[in-house]
């Protein structure tokens, strides 16, 4: 864990208010594993803000190894971080927290994504072995709001208007691919592109299959998971052994302040500490309201 | 790097200059009255409930560089604090309220202690509790403990043997909290003061009659936020402590008032996040700081502050730090 001024290396807007920053990261490039993440210091506000790792590049030069987050502008922090450009240096603590495990055995993975909670389960499909079988279920309101990955067809991306085709190609080249073997199924809520609905419509089609499942959304996509559980348990179609990455209002970002914990089965937990990866069912998610 | 010579860059200051710090004296003696006496190295220390019990942060900066650690609000058996949420930003500051939620004493007699005990730096307990006795029977347990330095008193929590009144808003009943605590124990005690008060000379005087050996101030400044898409209050405990810049001047003023009256070291806290903060309260009276909330916002706050108190003391020719003790008192 370590606290030090990152230079941006390229921030571009992927979709309407979403970014996909690349900074230079070396100490945690090298270790980052998906679920894990950061906290960047946003100039006049007291509180870090917590942006989970999206993607990790190793250069051949060791100090040019670079991590990647993907987030939305929905407030102060997130407005601020987003009008820094490259060359732009933030002062950035990490590596935090605890990630998604895969078990040795599971071989078929099933990744739940809604809305902006893409940004870790990127990371856990491209790392990965060729030995797993990965299903992403990718949930967004509308086409131009799923992440536009590069090796989907381009009806898919918001097409560029006129003008702002090298801009485009910026964002092609700074865009992530998803390794062949994954499985890759949208979902929108208004039906502009995949099936229309919920993530959490078309879940149970694939639980028989999957033998760990991860997700990352929000708290009413977990919500909406817990009580199939629970209903599962009463059938033979469970969501089995189901981790979620949670996002709380944070203070110190490792375990110090207290301002993040929880109750859990397990007991009080810490968010930034003992998580932000936790299992489905040890959370007691009629008590969250976060 | 030349030895006595530190490169920085300086809070509040954006260059980047060589200061040469050997020669300083920041030595603070925090419990004049006490026959043990409490000596820091320098007047920085951190504030509790934003530091936890140092240990998450020896990773990350180089804590026995600091003045005193106090650590997280402790009480006789462990708390599980108030649900969430528990923090919200707002302009200038921060409001929690995490409840006081705490491993109890006997977990830190047990994990967090024996670490203590191998530090160059001291650590402070901060006790809290709802009775006197709870109070008294907390600080008994820790007497003779290696690794803890000294006691100071959250005084901020409701009495619930007297109707929920809290003990810092009574002279009576800080006085008497106080007394409590000094008669069992042989460790300094600072008693840390909520500003929640109309007069907070008369509560200063009174724990200094009771025995206190020094008096930190200021607690967090009772407040609430809304939100207005849900109309109802942000945090899960509906109220909440203010804490972060928002509050420094008050705490400030505070520190100034009481000043004037008591004759024990005060320590100044609220707000402090750069080296000019921390010298406004010493000039105004305090003999060291706690930095608080600004440990959120940069781990290395702390230490930031410490460099540039050197810096400031160097820059204008002040060896001694008790030098600039009150210096703004009209």
């Amino acid at each position: 864990m370590k606290q030090s001024l990152c230079a941006i290396t390229s921030n571009v807007e992927i979709s309407p208010g979403i970014h996909l920053m690349w900074l230079e990261a070396p100490d945690i490039a090298a270790i980052a594993q998906p679920g894990q993440f950061i906290t960047v210091r946003c100039e006049g506000l007291a509180l870090r803000r917590p942006f989970s790792i999206h993607q990790v590049v190793i250069a051949s030069e060791a100090k040019q190894s670079q991590v990647a987050i993907l987030f939305k502008v929905v407030g102060k922090g997130t407005l601020w971080l987003s009008q820094h450009q490259r060359g732009d240096k933030v002062d950035i603590l990490g590596l935090l927290g605890n990630g998604f495990s895969v078990g040795p055995s599971s071989r078929n993975l099933l990744l739940v994504a809604g809305g902006i909670g893409i940004a870790p389960l990127v990371f856990l499909a491209r790392s990965a072995s060729p030995q797993h079988a990965i299903t992403l279920i990718y949930g967004a309101s509308t086409a131009k709001e799923l992440y536009p990955f590069s090796s989907l067809p381009l009806t898919l991306n918001p097409s560029p208007s006129k003008g702002e085709g090298k801009g485009e190609g910026e964002k092609r080249s700074n865009l992530l691919s998803l390794p062949d073997s994954v499985r890759f199924i949208p979902v929108t809520e208004d039906g502009s592109i995949g099936k229309k609905g919920m993530v959490t419509d078309i879940l149970p089609d694939f639980l028989g299959w999957a033998e760990q499942v991860y997700a990352c959304g929000p708290i009413d996509m977990y919500k909406t998971m817990a009580n199939m559980s629970l209903r599962a348990k009463r059938s033979n179609l469970k969501v089995r052994m189901c981790q979620v990455s949670l996002e709380v209002r944070m203070g110190c970002g490792i375990g110090a302040c207290y301002g993040c914990t929880i109750n859990t089965r397990k007991g009080l937990k810490k968010v930034c500490h003992d998580g932000p990866v936790f299992e489905l069912d040890d959370i007691l998610w009629e008590e969250v309201s976060i | 790097m030349i030895q006595g010579i530190s490169l920085q860059r300086l809070p509040c200051y954006n260059k980047i200059i060589a200061v040469r710090t050997n020669s300083l004296n920041l030595r603070v003696q925090l419990a004049p009255r006490h026959p043990k006496g409490l000596m820091l190295d320098n007047p920085v220390m951190t504030a509790s409930g934003t530091f936890g019990y140092g240990t998450e942060y020896s990773g990350l900066i180089d804590i026995q560089k600091l003045g005193a650690i106090v650590c997280k609000g402790t009480t006789l058996m462990p708390r599980r604090g108030n649900p969430q949420p528990r923090l919200v930003e707002i302009v200038g500051g921060l409001l929690n309220s995490v409840g006081l939620e705490n491993i109890g004493v006997d977990a830190v007699i047990r994990d967090k202690a024996p670490i203590w005990a191998s530090w160059r730096v001291p650590v402070i307990v901060n006790i809290a509790g709802e009775t006197i006795a709870e109070y008294a029977s907390a600080v008994a347990k820790l007497e003779g403990i290696p690794g803890v330095s000294g006691i100071e008193l959250n005084i901020s929590c409701p009495n619930i043997s007297v109707g929920g009144i809290e003990f810092g808003v009574n002279p009576k009943l800080a006085a008497e909290v106080t007394s409590a605590v000094k008669a069992v124990t042989s460790l300094p005690v600072m008693v840390k003061l909520s500003p929640n008060v109309t007069d907070i000379k008369e509560i200063a005087l009174a724990v200094e009659s009771a025995g206190a050996d020094a008096i930190s101030l200021i607690n967090t400044v009772k407040g609430i936020a809304i939100d207005i898409s849900k109309r109802k209050p942000c945090l899960g405990n509906i109220t909440g402590g203010l804490s972060g810049p928002a509050i420094k001047p008050i705490a400030l003023y505070m520190v100034y008032e009481v000043a004037k009256v008591v004759h024990i070291p005060l320590i100044g806290c609220g707000g402090i996040s750069c080296a000019a903060d921390a010298l406004e309260f010493i000039m105004c009276g305090a003999s060291a700081v706690q930095v608080g909330s600004a440990n959120l916002t940069n781990p290395r706050a702390s230490l930031d502050i410490l460099e540039g108190i050197k810096h400031f003391m160097s820059d204008k020719g002040i060896h001694n730090l008790a030098d600039l003790i009150g210096v703004a008192q009209v």
